[in-house]
């Protein structure tokens, strides 16, 4: 409303182009063919597939985000967020989100020590990012800081890296390799406002990448339950003619494929304007949460008992859903804080300029 | 996939320009005033001056009394009229029925009715439901049965909205009663002035005025049937389709307006603007109070949310943001919120309290949201069928 006061019309073509479509079905193939859910719970409780993470370095999953002129393929969040929706449809047990953003954050910094890393990473290592809050004794628990050659974060005001000797794995709801990272012996790699601005975007490009993640979790959860519901006889029907059972489904499928449209939104507005981004990114994060989780349930409820079990792939979906949007820092109530917080600014905005 | 911003020729803008001047002159605070005390939902002269300009049907050929506007104008004039608030129930619902007439009229019939569709003299309401019948439209009652080169019709028909307003029905009736409910099925353009017709007013909880439509006997030449006899499910399937909004917006366009979504919108902006000028005795504003940022955030990501959400699945989150964002703005701003407007010391435009009354109906008219649930489930999960066919 705001900008048809001032004559402003915007597009909202949600279309991908045949390059996007090429890269998101290449994706979908590669993991349908080399992830299969045996391969998934194959690889637990650690979530660590070195095969396929070896796999996955053919199809440039990595340096495909990074610029041309650093050996990288020049993709933006768009392009990265389809590639990751279908990390998130086969619960890939690999560190893909943690590796592209590490990479990108270490493109973004002159330094010689940052170059050599990014070298390696685009040459198949294994990098991440500890964005969370460290625990009492200082270490921050870090999603794939059980298998990184590499770890970045905050230390102080600075950025620092480490490169760890193999952290012990932590068991989890996820599966994720998780570990306790120490970053006080980490070199500095950047300091003050160039630090700070480099980890809010490394936080902005993780929350949507994870987005997209959720949204590919969600959505595979939520074909095990339609397809049980069309199978399953209950009462002479099979169960999907039951409004008690289709109803929900359909409330999932709406929040599935609304967050996708939400995250590829936030993606495109981060990669073309990042000045009229607001808080899509906290929004699409937010809502691929809830929406990757409600997916989850309801179709592990519509399987009823045999969904509960962990002979059901459902559970392989609904444990990473919570899990990897926790991992992002998926505070539900901090998200909603920001979200918030950037309303109420584009509202006074709105006011003192009327 | 884009999101930037859509060039607009010189020649467009000022196009623009002309709509807004054009609304802020015809839609005024008169004008709001007796939509807040009527309901009625229209407002003859903006209607006629609209039909002046082609703009009641402004994507018809000149010819045929329309703008022969392209999607872009059709859809600046659309905007504005929402952005104006202007009374416009019947906007929509006069447009759905010339599909069918179009289709299914005789040409002297689509001569009658049609011009003066365009230049705004005639309006038409929806004869769909009945006090035993809305969802499951097939089961429709209202009796016509012929006599030579008429028809005699007996029934009611039920928040025929804008019938007050109308010079015609599009009415969907039975007339064979011993088949299938699809099957025996009739349309009529009911001319409203016609004897043994009455139309009685219901009112709505969000304040919008509805009808019955009484038949009471009331004969009809047979010129006003549209397609053939029992075939009726044919005819009131052509606007039922565009009605529904299965199809998404094309790419070079902004996404069509959800009239719901804007009304949470609304609701949200008086909200956040009135708490900003809320100052408490110990210096702090409510936007200080972590419980009501959270709460706005909520209803500022359904609004975003249901921006994105494709056409068939948008009805019904947004109707159902509305309903939840009325609830949670009323607790946002207290007690005084429930105030009606003019009131005394009523706050924030009294829109929370205007939204939480409005919000219910959005989630059953223009098909409910269980109804647009099973066509999903249908149509886009392949789920079976959960309704009996008949």
């Amino acid at each position: 409303l705001r900008e048809l006061d001032e004559f402003v019309l915007r597009r909202s073509d949600f279309s991908l182009d045949e390059e996007q479509k090429l890269l998101r079905d290449t994706f979908r193939t590669f993991l349908r063919d080399r992830c299969p859910a045996e391969r998934v719970r194959a690889a637990e409780p650690h979530g660590w597939d070195p095969e396929l993470w070896t796999a996955l370095a053919g199809l440039r999953a990595v340096p495909m985000g990074i610029p041309i002129d650093q050996g990288g393929d020049g993709a933006g969040l768009v392009d990265l967020a389809l590639a990751c929706e279908e990390i998130g449809r086969h619960a890939a047990p690999a560190p893909v989100i943690e590796s592209i953003v590490a990479a990108r954050t270490l493109a973004r910094i002159t330094d010689p020590v940052a170059e050599t890393a990014l070298a390696n990473l685009l040459d198949g290592g294994v990098a991440t990012v500890a964005l969370n809050e460290p625990g009492p004794d200082g270490r921050t628990l870090t999603p794939a800081g059980s298998i990184a050659g590499l770890i970045i974060g905050r230390r102080d005001g600075d950025l620092v890296a480490v490169a760890p000797d193999r952290l012990a794995p932590v068991e989890n709801l996820a599966h994720a390799p998780l570990a306790w990272c120490d970053l006080s012996t980490g070199r500095t790699i950047a300091s003050g406002i160039e630090a700070a601005h480099l980890l809010d975007t490394a936080r902005r490009e993780w929350r949507l990448l994870t987005a997209a993640a959720l949204v590919g979790l969600g959505a595979a959860a939520l074909r095990h339950g339609v397809q049980y519901a069309k199978d399953r006889i209950a009462f002479g029907v099979p169960i999907g003619t039951f409004q008690a059972i289709a109803h929900p489904l359909v409330d999932a499928t709406i929040g599935i494929d609304s967050a996708r449209r939400l995250t590829w939104k936030a993606c495109w507005f981060a990669d073309h304007e990042p000045t009229n981004l607001a808080a899509l990114p906290e929004m699409a994060f937010l809502h691929a949460s809830e929406a990757a989780e409600a997916a989850g349930l309801t179709a592990l409820h519509t399987q009823g008992g045999f969904g509960f079990t962990v002979e059901s792939d459902v559970q392989l979906f609904y444990r990473r859903a919570k899990g990897w949007s926790l991992h992002g820092g998926g505070d539900r109530r901090r998200l909603l804080q920001a979200i918030g917080e950037t309303w109420l600014a584009s509202a006074d905005t709105a006011r003192a300029t009327t | 996939m884009n999101f930037g911003t859509i060039e607009l020729d010189d020649d467009t803008l000022a196009f623009w320009k002309e709509c807004r001047a054009f609304f802020t002159e015809h839609v005024t605070e008169e004008v709001h005033d007796e939509e807040r005390r009527t309901g009625g939902g229209f407002n003859l002269d903006l209607h006629l001056a609209m039909g002046e300009r082609g703009w009641v049907a402004p994507r018809w050929p000149t010819e045929h009394g329309g703008a022969g506007l392209d999607a872009l104008r059709a859809q600046i004039i659309d905007l504005e009229r929402v952005r104006s608030e202007a009374p416009s129930i019947l906007a929509t619902t006069t447009l759905l029925p010339p599909i069918a007439i179009r289709k299914f009229g005789s040409p002297q019939l689509q001569q009658e009715i049609l011009p003066g569709v365009a230049d705004g003299t005639v309006r038409i309401c929806l004869g769909y439901t009945e006090p035993d019948c809305g969802s499951d439209l097939a089961a429709v009652r209202t009796r016509a049965v012929r006599d030579g080169d008429e028809w005699v019709i007996t029934g009611q028909k039920m928040f025929t909205t804008g019938a007050q307003f109308s010079q015609y029905c599009f009415c969907l009736t039975r007339t064979n009663p011993d088949v299938a409910k699809h099957k025996g099925l009739t349309v009529f353009l009911v001319p409203l002035g016609l004897p043994k017709i009455e139309i009685t007013p219901i009112e709505t909880l969000g304040g919008e005025r509805t009808n019955f439509v009484h038949f009471d006997d009331a004969r009809i030449p047979d010129h006003y049937r549209l397609g053939e006899v029992d075939d009726g499910w044919a005819v009131v399937s052509a606007p039922l389709a565009q009605e529904h909004q299965m199809k998404d917006g094309d790419a070079d366009r902004p996404a069509s307006i959800d009239h719901y979504n804007v009304a949470t919108r609304r609701a949200l902006d008086a909200v956040t603007n009135w708490l900003a000028s809320q100052q408490r005795s110990d210096g702090t504003t409510a936007q200080d109070d972590p419980g009501a940022i959270e709460a706005l955030a909520r209803i500022a990501l359904g609004v975003e949310v249901c921006d994105v959400t494709p056409g068939a699945m948008r009805r019904i989150v947004s109707a159902e943001t509305l309903v939840r964002a009325a609830s949670d703005l009323l607790d946002i701003v207290g007690p005084a919120g429930s105030l009606a407007h003019g009131a005394t010391g009523s706050i924030a435009d009294s829109a929370a309290e205007y939204a939480f009354r409005f919000a219910p109906g959005t989630t059953i008219y223009g098909g409910s949201t269980e109804v647009q649930r099973n066509l999903i489930a249908e149509h886009l999960l392949g789920l079976p069928r959960s309704t009996p066919r008949g």
